[in-house]
Formats: structure tokens, sequence, C-alpha cells
């Protein structure tokens, strides 16, 4: 695959022989760029951190946002293969045909934003970079070589169980059918050792996701920190808040069964947005994993966990904290499911019934509602 | 045997008679026993007719083989059983052709040697306003009031014509013409049946202003009634004609032009019941004329509504999965069209 024709550092120098008037006609900057490559692992706060970046880069950083708060459909039409990139819903919406044109208009864009920015410290971020195959981050590491003059990359890591359960629920809201936790490992040594292995050990730093020990009990504030910025807590984005089990429970049955379910694309309806909306204010359980669940995620997981402490200042939690809702399969969350329902039912009835229809399509979707229910 | 063939008319405390003769057991008489106490599906299935639900949801030898089993069970029974009478009763046939009119009677010819034929007739007026009710309560979407005209000559003078005029008995369905002020007990009385008023059923379903303008909104803005839809719209019908509110009433001058137009129709039927309509009600302060003034009514009744939803929810209990998909399914449906507009 062919990436990055254009370089800014070679742009920038040959600006004033015209080329890169020509191409980056509104603003020329200093020569030395440093890229801060945010590792995002899922369920670190990476969505609290992109969105806050988007809106307020820190003091002194400039943070590409011109085609969303992340680089996750850059970082794949950048740097990994067709097969991917065609799964994509944004390359599947302008057909395959299209895709080295998308190819090309990500690159630009993404240089046209950092040859414009006043800034010579970038903050990239994706979650998609700790998903990318070993090809795709050498290729990575090409665009990051010609275009900026350093490299330091930074990755949250969460603890194994917490991160188990926690993608587990994400799963579930997203769409999932089948209950598989081998789905949820962190692989830690999978997501990160290549990066080791393309940049060197010691650029790759690594923390602790854990909110008692946070800047501020924020990943936005730590972050900004970390980076050796500051940040205001008023400008924090909050994102992705998760779900009860009560709700992730009662979810997962209308997934399995009902006429619909969520859809397992980021493109969901307005009622089943509507549905997680609501869901999202109730219950407030916690969960725990079964322990003849957690004794085989362990046993799979020791060597992995072994990988990641030996990098770390403190060693990963490898223990639960036992709960009323312990979750192991189909029948424990529909088990939940059933005993939440009633309370789940009245809060939905009084959201309803609360919203005032203005128009005669929503009253008569709210008699509709009172139908289906009678 | 002598057939007994009630033929509503429509709004006319025809599903009081058919349940209270369907339940009740009275001596030398017979309930032509269907799967219902209302024998419109039947005569779908005896005459043909294509528009029956029970018809549309199977195919036509389902249709044949339910009305064989029918006959055979029912020959069965009347040679176990012998009776003088036997009664049928379906407000379908007010307005069915002639000749399925015609292929009713031929059927009853194979055990029927005479007949009485009877129907209640209402006044134009409360009729409209009680089959446009009606007609929202099936689905009707538009506020469509003209084309109901009952056209009690065309139905009656083929019932004459095919049953003889001599044994068609029309009488007005007005409490004060009744006997003892009672539909059930009139019929009773008409065709000689000895029944216990204690055995009567009433069957009432009147909707108040408010839900019927509700349910217009529905039919109009909403889902609407399909095949599929039938029994949970029975169930939301029966949920709202509990909800108590003002009576629902047609603006008097849209009758009343209607009347002047179909004055010759009134005349007729009036010499052949032998007695006058009663006068149309007075006007009140609600009367309804267009579909925007039930929109306005049912914007108003939008805390009923919600009082309805939570009542309902209250009473929805999930003892499996699949139950409580069927409700988060709902809400999901129902808040998608809270948050955007459909296009219809």
């Amino acid at each position: 695959m062919a990436c990055g024709c254009l370089s800014i550092k070679s742009l920038l120098k040959e600006a004033g022989q015209g080329i890169g008037q020509a191409f980056f006609p509104q603003q020329i900057r200093g020569v030395f760029v440093k890229a801060f490559v945010h590792l995002g692992m899922h369920k670190t706060g990476t969505s609290s951190v992109q969105a806050s970046y988007a809106r307020q880069a820190p003091e002194g950083f400039f943070y590409p946002a011109e085609r969303g708060t992340n680089l996750n459909v850059d970082a794949r039409l950048l740097f990994e293969e067709d097969e991917t990139c065609a799964k994509i819903p944004y390359v599947l919406r302008h057909g395959q045909a299209a895709l080295p044109d998308l190819r090309r208009a990500a690159e630009e864009s993404l240089l046209r934003q950092l040859a414009d920015s006043p800034r010579d410290k970038v903050i990239l971020s994706a979650e998609r970079f700790t998903y990318m195959n070993r090809p795709a981050v050498e290729r990575f590491r090409h665009f990051l070589d010609r275009h900026f003059d350093e490299t330091a990359f930074f990755a949250y890591i969460r603890d194994p169980l917490s991160f188990v359960k926690s993608s587990f629920q994400q799963r579930l809201k997203s769409g999932a059918r089948r209950i598989n936790f081998q789905a949820d490992y962190p692989g830690y040594q999978a997501r990160f050792e290549k990066y080791e292995d393309f940049f060197g050990r010691d650029r790759i730093s690594y923390r602790l996701f854990r909110r008692a020990t946070l800047e501020g009990g924020d990943v936005v504030l730590d972050l900004t920190n970390w980076l050796g910025s500051s940040y205001r807590a008023e400008d924090v984005q909050t994102t992705n808040e998760g779900l009860s089990i009560e709700a992730i429970a009662l979810l997962y049955t209308y997934t399995r069964h009902g006429p619909q379910g969520v859809d397992d694309t980021p493109q969901k309806t307005a009622g089943q947005r509507a549905l997680i909306a609501a869901l999202s204010e109730f219950g407030s359980g916690k969960w725990h994993l079964d322990p003849a669940v957690l004794d085989g995620i362990l046993t799979d997981i020791t060597q992995d966990c072994a990988w990641m402490n030996a990098r770390l200042d403190a060693p990963l939690i490898l223990t639960e904290t036992e709960t009323p809702n312990p979750v192991s399969d189909r029948a424990s969350l529909e088990a939940i499911a059933l005993r939440a329902f009633p309370d789940l039912r009245d809060h939905l009835a009084a959201r309803l019934a609360g919203t005032e229809a203005k128009r005669l399509p929503e009253l008569a979707a709210k008699v509709d509602f009172l139908r289906a229910i009678s | 045997m002598r057939g007994i063939i009630h033929f509503g008319m429509p709004k006319t405390g025809s599903s009081s008679i058919q349940d209270t003769f369907h339940k009740a057991k009275i001596p030398d008489f017979r309930y032509f026993d269907w799967n219902g106490a209302n024998h419109s599906n039947l005569l779908a299935g005896i005459v043909g007719g294509d528009n029956a639900p029970f018809i549309q949801k199977m195919t036509r030898e389902r249709v044949r083989n339910r009305v064989a089993d029918w006959r055979h069970r029912f020959e069965e029974g009347i040679a176990r059983n012998p009776v003088g009478n036997i009664i049928f009763s379906a407000e379908r046939l007010y307005r069915s052709s002639p000749d399925k009119k015609r292929a009713l009677k031929a059927f009853l010819d194979q055990y029927c040697n005479s007949y009485l034929v009877i129907g209640y007739i209402r006044a134009p007026g409360s009729f409209l306003q009680s089959r446009f009710q009606q007609n929202v309560k099936t689905g009707l979407d538009q506020f469509r009031v003209k084309r109901a005209w009952p056209r009690y000559r065309h139905h009656i003078s083929e019932f004459d014509a095919i049953f003889g005029a001599e044994n068609v008995v029309v009488r007005l369905f007005d409490r004060a013409h009744l006997h003892n002020g009672d539909v059930v007990q009139d019929f009773a009385h008409v065709i000689g049946a000895d029944l216990d008023p204690a055995d009567i059923i009433t069957a009432n379903e009147n909707l108040s202003l408010e839900a019927l303008a509700l349910l217009f909104t529905e039919r109009v803005h909403g889902d609407g009634v399909d095949r599929d839809s039938l029994a949970s719209n029975r169930q939301l019908v029966t949920r709202l004609a509990a909800v108590k509110g003002r009576k629902f009433s047609f603006d008097p001058a849209m009758i009343d032009a209607l009347i002047t137009e179909n004055s010759g129709d009134i005349a007729w039927i009036e010499e052949r019941m032998g007695t006058r309509f009663p006068p149309t009600d007075t006007p009140s302060d609600n009367t309804i004329g267009s579909a925007k003034d039930l929109f306005a009514h049912a914007r108003e009744a939008q805390p009923v509504l919600n009082e309805q939803i939570m009542q309902a929810a209250a009473e929805y209990t999930a003892e499996t999965p699949r139950e409580i998909a069927r409700f988060l399914e709902a809400y999901a449906t129902g808040s998608a069209h809270l948050a955007k507009p459909r296009a219809r």
C-alpha cells in the first residue's frame, strides 16, 4: 500500500521555494515537530480525552479534529489494508472504488491541519492504533518518521478483570448476542509489543488507569499533566458513560429476544438511541464475574499480565469484589433482567408519559406505545 | 324449523343480543354454535366475503373446511336435539349484497321452512355518530361521515324482496319504544323466547370524546390497524373504552344537512317502521365537525393518555425474556417517533 507521498518537514523546508506555499498557503511554521501518540486502549477514558481535546487542545499542543474527534478512521485509511478499510461505514457509503481517493483525502486533510497549526507539538489519538497489525504499525512508523522529528507514545492500562467487564458491557451495548469473555481479554502484549519493537521500548510510556490515582480523578487532566501541560477541569468532556448491570442485562435481553434489538453497527436507530439513553439513567448495580468464569479467565491471561506487569510501577489487580450479581452466561443476565424489569417498566413508562407530545405524530406514537403494552 | 335472522342494523345493541343468546339456554331455541357469538364470519364463510378478517387470514380451502366442520357439528346437534327455532345473527348482513342475502337464504332453506327476519333501526344522527366511532375503533383514518349514511330503504327493501316483507320486522332502536326499554328483552319478546333478564349480557364499549379523539389521532398519524395488529387493537380499544370523559357528538348542522339530503330515505323507513325517529340531540359545546376538531380534543386529552400509559405499564408483567423484549421494543418504537416525526 502506498501512503504518505507528502512530507510536512520537506514541504515546510521548501515553502520558500513555492511548493509549500502552493499547497499550504496559509501559514509557515517551525520545522521541528514532535508527535505525542495516544495509544488509546479501550475503556480507559479515551473517548473523553478525544472529545475534550477536539474541543480544546491542551495549552501548547495541536490536536487534529477536522474529520472527527479521533483518528480511528484516518488510521485505517492511512495505514491498513484494503480489506480492513472496506469494513469502515464511511468507506461503505462511498463504495470500494472510492477507497484510493478516500485514502488520499484523509492524508491531505491530516497534513493540511498539521501544516496549518501554529503548534509544533501534536497529539494523535486513536483506539485503532492498538488494533493495527504489524505491517500497519510499520507504515505508521514511516509516516511518523517522514512528518515528525520526534515521537513519544502514551498508553493507559486498565486492570484486566475490570477491562474484561467493561469491554463485555460495551459489546452488549453495541448489540452483541453471544457471551464470549475471550473477546474481552485485554491482550496487552498484542496491543503494545509491536510499538516497542518498531519504536523502541523507551519511547512507550504506560500508566495505570485507576480513577483513584489519576490527576483530579480524571483521565483528561491526568494525560494533559503527563504530557507536560495543563487543562481546565471545566473543559473536560465526559463521554461514553457506562450502564448499570441491570441496564446491560435488559439491553442484552432486548437484543437477544426482541424483533429488532440493538444494531451492532454505530448507526443505531433513533429508537435504539432513545432506549439506551433511558437505560443509562436506570439501575445502579455492580456485578462480578462468576468464580467459575473468573478462574478460566485468570488462567488464560496470566502470561499476558506478567508481560504488562514488567512495564508498570504497580502490579495489576487480579481479584474481584463480590456483588449480588454474578454473571457467567446468558441465563445469569436474563435472571438479572427479569428481576430488574418491574422497576425499569415503571421508569420507561414515566419517561414516555412525562415527555410532552407537541405534534400529532408524537401523540399518535404515545397511543401506539399504549397499544403495544396493553 | 323457523329461521330467525337478526341483521342488526349495526350499532343497535347487536353484540348484547349475540352474547346473550350465545350463552343462554332457552327451550326450543338454538343459537348457531359458531366460534364466536357474532355470525358475521360464519356468514362470510357461507356466502363468500373476502373482506372478512378471518377469511383474510386463511386460505379458501381452510375456510371451506372450517365451515364444513361447523356444518357437520351443527347437523349432528340438531339431529340429537331438534328445536323449533334457530337464530342467526350478523350485523354484516345489513349491508351485504342481495346475492349474499339470497345465498344465505338458500343455505338456511336446507333446514328452515319459515323465517322471521328482524332488525333494529337507529336514527341517522346517533347512527352516524356510533358508526363513526365503530369505524375508528376498527381503523378508519379519515373524517368520513357522508358515506356512512345507513341507506335504510336500499337495505331493508332487499330483505323484503328476498324473505317477503311480511316476514321482516323493523323496530325503532329507541329506549322508549323497546320492550322494557332494553333491546335484548325486546328481541326475545318479538321472537317469543322465554329469556331470563338475569342472563342478559351487556356489551358496551362506547368511547368518550377524549378516547375517540386519541384513537382517531393514532389512526391518522400513527401505525393504524393492519392484519397483524387486530388483537392488540382490540386491547387498546377496550382500555380506551374505560376512559371516562365527555360524550362525543357530531355538529348538528352537519347532521341536519345530511338528513335534508336524505329526506326521502327517512320518510320511507319511518313509514316502514310505523313510527317517527326521535329528534336529534341538543347541541353541546363539544360537537365535532371535522378532523381538526378531533385533533384539538386529542391534544387536550394527553394527560388522560399519560395516565393510561402508567396504568398499562403497571399491569404489564414479564415472566420471560421475550416479554421484556416486547416492552422494550414498544418503548424504542414510541420514543423514536417522539424524537423524530414520521413521514407518511
